[in-house]
């Protein structure tokens, strides 16, 4: 198992907004957060990342429990988190975006800044340009590409598709599955719900802080029940 | 009673204290210090309520108390007959018309935009205008400033009761403070500090280089007293006069602010202090609000000014200070508890003690140095060692600062949160 | 030709000078308010106290500089550099440090620096006293009269040796400080931390060593414009106060948390000082027989009174304030 948190319970100060949240993701795999807002999503990425501390439960990284380790240790244990705003370097250049994703190595990694240009061609032509003023999906691409250059193995994406025209949302997607494929752990939260279990392996519906269905993509998209409260129509 | 046990106890802290005081430096150095003390209260207030009920960073409050000193200085010292037998007189006036010319042509021009001239047009038009605007009141007002430099030292008082200078001293304050807020209030609260700051060195710049309307460097007194003077009554009886004075104006203050604190008003206050944006939501006018405290805070801190300048008998611009009136100010709010008015007039007389005492007890532990030190080592001390002694006082207050900011953040007498339901 | 040799003198070399004092501590103030997001009142003490460092450590070592063919107060200014650096980190471990870790508003590390402020001028003033100290006690100071080839140019343009070496520091400091932050690992995550605290913590930016290498940078360039200061006219007690609003004018003229804004800033504020009260009457005199008869030069013709020459950086600073709080150069990504 490459992730697995059990019981998580978290908040920031006041009420908890988690209350006893459960996931586990295999290497490899695509996990989907959905569920109505205000139900703890973007929280469960922030308190697998360590960005809030856990009243109760714990987290851990293929049987390490990594519970108490700050956020900024976690990233090299293999773990990148891509926030859903704010997610780039807006006044440094794009290669310098990645360079700052890559900060935590001491070695050469041309080679995977090199990856990174494969996998996002448009951001080959712009590494010397400012990343504040990319395209929207250009930015997006920027955002995860920080992400990925530590070559992590387990990749948290908050909603990675907001806000981006359909021709760019179809892209991010297909690079989220490539990604993936290169036995990367992907945990995704996203608002759409209906097209974020299409390329699910696991998908975990949330509501009040609780996880209401754990089951496949498939399964839970022809789930009558998740159909009708959470996909709509 | 259980429930105000801090405050009695730190009173009771003070008090004895001062008991101490009263017994080794006499009776007239410590009434002069607690009527110091009392005026630096009534300015404490003034910035409590616009830092702890407002959240507004005021670091220019030594510009409004060099306000509330000057108006009350030229309110109530007496008339200079050389200046009013003079031409100056009818120049000043002539001169005041050219004033009121130039802001009506001014006026004008900003609203320009209502005859359909563009925003872009309009700022170029005010932006030259305010240029000439600037060198024709400079060139005029040059020769008549001369004028009665030369024929008479400067232009005097009103002669007027010393309590009108107070009042009108904490009003223009106030009028001063209203269109520094207008202009800054928008601004993130560290800007607003370095802003009033610049705005406090450019009042107390104006005031120290109008030789004609303040005698500058040269400085103004014997200021007037609004009670019988040492010379009338002896030291200690004028000052114990003046004492109750300015302790009873202390006390009204207090009752006033603390039933407003209790007030909507109050409660609105803190709600915009705590979460503007959700009080802006609810429909109260944050900046307006703001704005009314702030001049209301300023007025405060003029009017106590204007208590301390005519205390002192000696109006001089150069001897405003940022350290002793701005950042002790700011001291005594924070040790006494922002928010909290008991705690801001504890503070004021709590850190005043401290900053008086400072000195004569650094000398004390430098004559011992001193001693020792060229008894043991044949240390030669440093001639100036008294001068610096009187810096401790600096490192002493900076160091209470940073002790408060790390130890009591809320102070020693913390705001009292009102249980809201 | 002498009235330009002499506005050359006043304007251009003056303003210059001051300027890069300005740019000096203007940098460290913006690099402090990008980072730990706080305007640091205890700059302008972290300039003098630099410079009191340099005047100890030239006690101490006096005779170093005439081997050296340079004033002893510029040859110590490494040791007192490297000196500050430490009190810097040092000030913010003890003082800055304890109330960050308590997420408090950043308007109350701002009254901590204040508290700051007072001690490091109360601790200098009580060790080296109020009078007015000099490193040229027994050196000589240099000064270079540069002729210049022209007829009608009796007069000569005046630099001392301080104030080249001012400009020279200026720019090596700027060059190193744009090669820092422009090819080093960690001057690039400094950048970044400036402009996404959030995103470098989570991209596993050590947040701390950012901190310490600002305040060690903020530090050294705070020295050697307290130094350069004090080597071209003397260290004065209340040299701090006069300083500390010019240069957070600068640092916010040029926007704040930019590095080369700062360095805009201060020889803007620095020029404006000395434009402001240049008598311009100098210039305009020969000129007056081309001028109608009836109108008369004054004697003086600045556009402010000398005396009121400390109110020019506040005028400039409010100005800014009220009309572009995020600086001239808005828009404008570097």
């Amino acid at each position: 198992m490459l992730i697995n948190a059990t019981n998580l319970v978290a908040g920031y100060g006041g009420e908890p907004v988690l209350n006893g949240v459960d996931i586990e993701l295999e290497a490899g795999q695509i996990g989907v957060i959905v569920g109505p807002n205000g139900a703890g999503k973007s929280t469960v990425l922030k308190s697998i990342f360590g960005l809030i501390g856990l009243q109760q439960g714990k987290v851990e990284l293929e049987g390490e429990n990594i519970s108490d380790v700050p956020p900024n240790r976690r990233v090299g244990l293999g773990i990148a988190y891509v926030p859903q705003e704010m997610n780039i370097f807006q006044t440094l250049t794009v290669q310098e975006n990645l360079e700052m994703g890559a900060y935590i190595r001491r070695d050469d990694y041309t080679s995977a800044m090199e990856r990174m240009f494969d996998l996002f061609p448009p951001l080959k032509q712009k590494r010397n340009s400012i990343a504040g003023n990319l395209s929207g999906g250009q930015r997006q691409m920027v955002a995860i590409g920080r992400a990925l250059m530590v070559d992590p193995r387990l990749l948290l994406l908050d909603e990675p598709t907001v806000g981006l025209s359909p021709a760019f949302v179809h892209d991010i997607i297909e690079r989220i599955i490539a990604v993936a494929r290169s036995n990367v752990g992907v945990l995704v939260v996203e608002q759409n719900a209906r097209r974020a279990l299409e390329i699910a392996d696991t998908g975990f519906v949330l509501a009040g802080g609780r996880n209401l269905y754990t089951d496949t993509g498939e399964n839970l998209l022809n789930n009558p029940a998740v159909a009708k409260s959470f996909l709509g129509r | 009673m259980t429930e105000y046990r801090r405050e009695i106890v730190l009173f009771a802290i003070v008090g004895i204290v001062v008991m101490i005081i009263l017994g080794i430096f006499g009776q007239a150095y410590t009434l002069r210090m607690l009527v110091e003390a009392t005026c630096f209260a009534i300015i404490a207030l003034g910035l409590t309520i616009q830092w702890g009920y407002a959240g507004l960073f005021n670091a220019g409050i030594m510009g409004f108390v060099a306000v509330g000193g000057f108006i009350t200085m030229f309110l109530s010292f007496p008339i200079n007959d050389s200046f009013w037998q003079s031409d100056a007189p009818r120049s000043l006036a002539l001169f005041a018309l050219l004033v009121a010319t130039i802001a009506l042509v001014l006026f004008g021009l900003s609203q320009m935009h209502r005859i359909g001239i563009s925003q872009r047009v309009k700022t170029a038009l005010i932006l030259v205008a305010l240029v000439f605007a600037f060198f024709i009141f400079n060139s005029n007002l040059d020769p008549i400033a001369r004028m009665i430099e030369k024929e008479a030292g400067f232009i005097g008082g009103l002669g007027l009761p010393v309590f009108v200078g107070w009042i009108v001293g904490g009003i223009a304050a106030a009028f001063v403070a209203y269109w520094i807020g207008r202009a800054c209030l928008g601004l993130r609260s560290d800007y607003l500090a370095i802003a009033t700051l610049g705005f406090a060195e450019i009042i107390k710049h104006i005031l120290k280089n109008a030789d004609w309307l303040t005698r500058g460097t040269l400085t103004v007194s014997p200021l007037p007293w609004p009670v019988p003077t040492p010379n009338e009554l002896g030291f200690i009886t004028a000052r114990a006069a003046y004492l109750s004075l300015t302790a009873v104006l202390v006390a009204v203050i207090f009752v006033l602010l603390q039933r407003a604190y209790q007030a909507p008003w109050g409660r609105m206050m803190r709600a915009i202090r705590d979460n503007d944006i959700a009080a802006e939501a609810m429909g109260k006018n944050v900046n307006l609000r703001r704005l009314q405290i702030f001049v209301l805070g300023s007025g405060l801190i003029g009017f106590g000014g204007a208590a301390l300048v005519s205390f002192n008998r000696i109006f001089d611009p150069s001897g405003f200070t940022p350290l002793k009136h701005t950042f002790l100010i700011w001291v005594m709010v924070l040790l006494g508890g922002a928010g909290n008015n008991a705690g801001a007039i504890f503070g004021a007389i709590a850190v005043y003690i401290i900053w008086v005492m400072s000195e004569p007890l650094t000398l004390f532990v430098f004559d011992y140095a001193a001693h020792y030190g060229s008894l043991l080592f044949g240390w030669e001390p440093p001639a100036d060692l008294t001068t610096r002694a009187l810096q401790s006082r600096v490192f002493v207050i900076g160091l209470t600062i940073t002790l408060t900011l790390r130890f009591a953040p809320q102070g020693l007498l913390p705001e009292r949160r009102i249980k809201v339901s | 030709m002498n009235e330009l040799i002499f506005f050359i003198n006043k304007v251009v070399l003056s303003g210059a000078i001051i300027g890069c004092i300005y740019a000096l501590g203007a940098i460290g103030i913006t690099l402090i308010f990008g980072i730990l997001r706080f305007a640091h009142f205890a700059h302008a003490d972290l300039m003098t106290t630099g410079a009191f460092f340099a005047l100890i450590f030239a006690s101490l070592l006096s005779g170093v500089g005439p081997i050296a063919g340079l004033p002893t107060g510029f040859v110590v200014l490494p040791l007192a550099a490297a000196a500050t650096a430490l009190l810097a980190i040092g000030l913010d471990r003890m003082f800055y440090r304890p109330l960050r870790a308590r997420n408090i508003k950043p308007i109350l590390l701002l009254v901590a620096s204040l508290g700051v402020t007072l001690m490091l001028q109360g601790i200098t003033r009580l060790f080296a006293g109020t009078s007015i100290r000099t490193f040229f006690t027994s050196e000589k100071k240099d000064i270079f009269r540069i002729d210049v080839p022209f007829d009608l140019a009796t007069r000569n343009i005046v630099i001392t040796e301080p104030q080249v070496l001012l400009f020279v520091t200026t720019i090596v400091s700027i060059f190193c400080l744009h090669q820092f932050l422009t090819r080093t690992r960690l001057g690039k995550a400094m950048r970044a931390m400036a402009d996404n605290a959030n995103l470098a913590l989570v991209s596993g930016i050590n947040t701390d060593t950012v901190v310490s290498a600002t305040w060690i940078i903020a530090g050294v360039l705070a020295a050697a414009g307290g130094v350069l200061l004090a080597l071209d006219v003397a260290l004065k007690p209340d040299l701090s106060f006069n300083i500390l609003l010019p240069i957070f004018a600068a640092a916010i003229v040029g926007g704040v948390g930019r590095p080369y804004g700062a360095i805009a800033g201060g020889l803007l504020v620095g020029f404006s000082e000395a434009l402001a009260v240049f008598n311009w009457s100098l210039l305009i005199r020969p000129f007056a027989d081309f001028l109608p008869a009836w109108i008369e030069i004054p004697t003086r013709l600045s556009i402010v009174p000398t005396e009121y020459k400390l109110i020019v950086p506040f005028v400039i600073l409010i100005a800014v304030l009220l009309w572009r709080p995020t600086g001239i150069f808005r828009g404008q990504i570097t």
